[in-house]
């Protein structure tokens, strides 16, 4: 099918751009969800923003210890990052896990996050990570949403139709800190039926972070908080799995947590 | 194989990021054609990770470069495929070099003249206007005691 007929909009900076952001108007990114969506005609905007011309939105940096990640920045830009490796390897983890190079060379991060999809993996991995969003208007400004305010439902998030993701800001890990990313699709490459990213640092910091679980990427804080007291991988994948509501969901969930648990306490 | 260049761009430039683009070059009588990005940058480092890949544009061949940067120094590992020979690595380093050096410098604005002049503008009238205010506060309160 083709698209809706829409206006299109290229605007290379970020003012511009939020100029051309409303109530019918959709950003661009790498266009590897929306695309589709428009093609199937899911998605009706009467405008598309074009994000690809904005320079300043495509960057990685660490600056005080912090990673600073651009919205526009390609998913392969985490994978080839020395960064990202060294500090954050969690991010690296889960992008590997994100459909196929191809895909990735032109998947953008905050295209990733800003489409809320329940089996996206990246959007888990920042959950874990305790990452901060930040959003701008033309009207507004700009403000700051955590990582736990921002996905409320599938395909949903607090974002307001003229706000744009401009930056993701993610915490340094606790010193020592170790992580992993495990998932289970059908084929590689196709979407995740369940997931768990996970990062600890002695018995001090536990985070849990559940793919598949619920209709947005979830913490598992019963689990987290078994693990601060002492609970082995299988007792703290237990209590991640339990509040899964299907069956199958809940046992691979269970056995994911598990081994995402033991990959990381093997290192 | 490893790559090691020394490079006169200066570090702003070279994190800056706007040099990045198409690399187009002939190695051993074979047209190639690729792209260099910067991939990332450690300003608690610092340093920089940049990214360059070409490929024949006939035939079978391709390099891919990954170097990191350091102010003054680049160093990385070149993967070589196909028909592509040490050649083609030199070359699209080369190419990385032109970049580089045809980028416009990044200027900070505390640097432009222009820009120091409007400031200065600037604050000589905010300050004008602020003892205006004070002297003309002085005055009226003056004439209101007596």
């Amino acid at each position: 099918m083709k698209p809706a007929p829409f206006a299109y909009v290229a605007p290379s900076t970020i003012a511009a751009a939020l100029g051309a952001l409303g109530e019918d108007a959709k950003p661009l990114a790498g266009g590897q969800s929306l695309v589709p969506l428009l093609n199937f005609r899911l998605a009706r905007p009467e405008t598309l923003v074009d994000l690809n011309g904005i320079a300043e939105l495509a960057y990685l940096r660490r600056s005080d210890g912090t990673l600073r990640i651009g919205a526009l920045t390609r998913q392969v830009t985490i994978e080839r990052s020395a960064v990202v490796a060294e500090g954050w390897p969690l991010l690296a983890q889960a992008v590997r896990h994100v459909a196929h190079p191809a895909i990735r060379n032109r998947g953008t991060i905050g295209g990733s996050v800003a489409h809320a999809d329940p089996a996206a993996e990246l959007p888990v991995a920042l959950t874990a990570l305790d990452a901060r969003y930040h959003v701008r208007s033309a009207a507004r400004g700009t403000r700051t949403i955590a990582a736990a305010d921002l996905f409320l439902a599938p395909l949903m998030t607090a974002l307001e139709p003229d706000e744009l993701l401009v930056e993701i800001e993610v915490p340094p890990p606790p010193a020592g800190a170790r992580s992993a990313f495990v998932e289970h699709a059908r084929t590689h490459g196709d979407f995740a039926v369940a997931g768990a990213a996970v990062v600890r640092a002695g018995r001090e910091h536990a985070a849990v972070a559940l793919l598949g679980a619920g209709p947005t990427p979830v913490r598992a804080p019963d689990a987290e908080h078994a693990l601060r007291h002492g609970a082995s991988a299988a007792e703290a994948a237990a209590i991640a799995g339990a509040g899964v509501d299907d069956d199958y969901r809940r046992a691979l969930t269970t056995e994911l947590v598990r081994r995402a648990l033991e990959e990381a306490q093997a290192g | 194989m490893k790559v090691r260049r020394t490079v006169a761009a200066d570090w702003a430039t070279l994190v800056g990021g706007a040099w990045a683009g198409r690399a187009a070059f002939t190695a051993d009588g074979a047209r190639y054609a690729g792209a260099w990005r910067l991939v990332d940058v450690d300003e608690d480092a610092p340093r920089a990770g940049l990214h360059g890949q070409a490929r024949r544009v006939e035939g079978w061949g391709g390099v891919t470069v990954t170097l990191e940067a350091r102010p003054g120094e680049l160093a990385g590992d070149a993967l070589l495929v196909g028909d592509a020979g040490p050649a083609a690595a030199e070359a699209l380093v080369d190419g990385l070099e032109a970049l580089l050096a045809a980028a416009e410098p990044v200027v900070s604005p505390a640097d432009d003249p222009a820009w120091r002049r409007r400031l200065a503008w600037r604050a000589a009238v905010a300050v004008g206007v602020g003892v205006a205010a004070g002297v003309a506060g002085a005055a009226w309160d003056r004439r209101r005691r007596t």
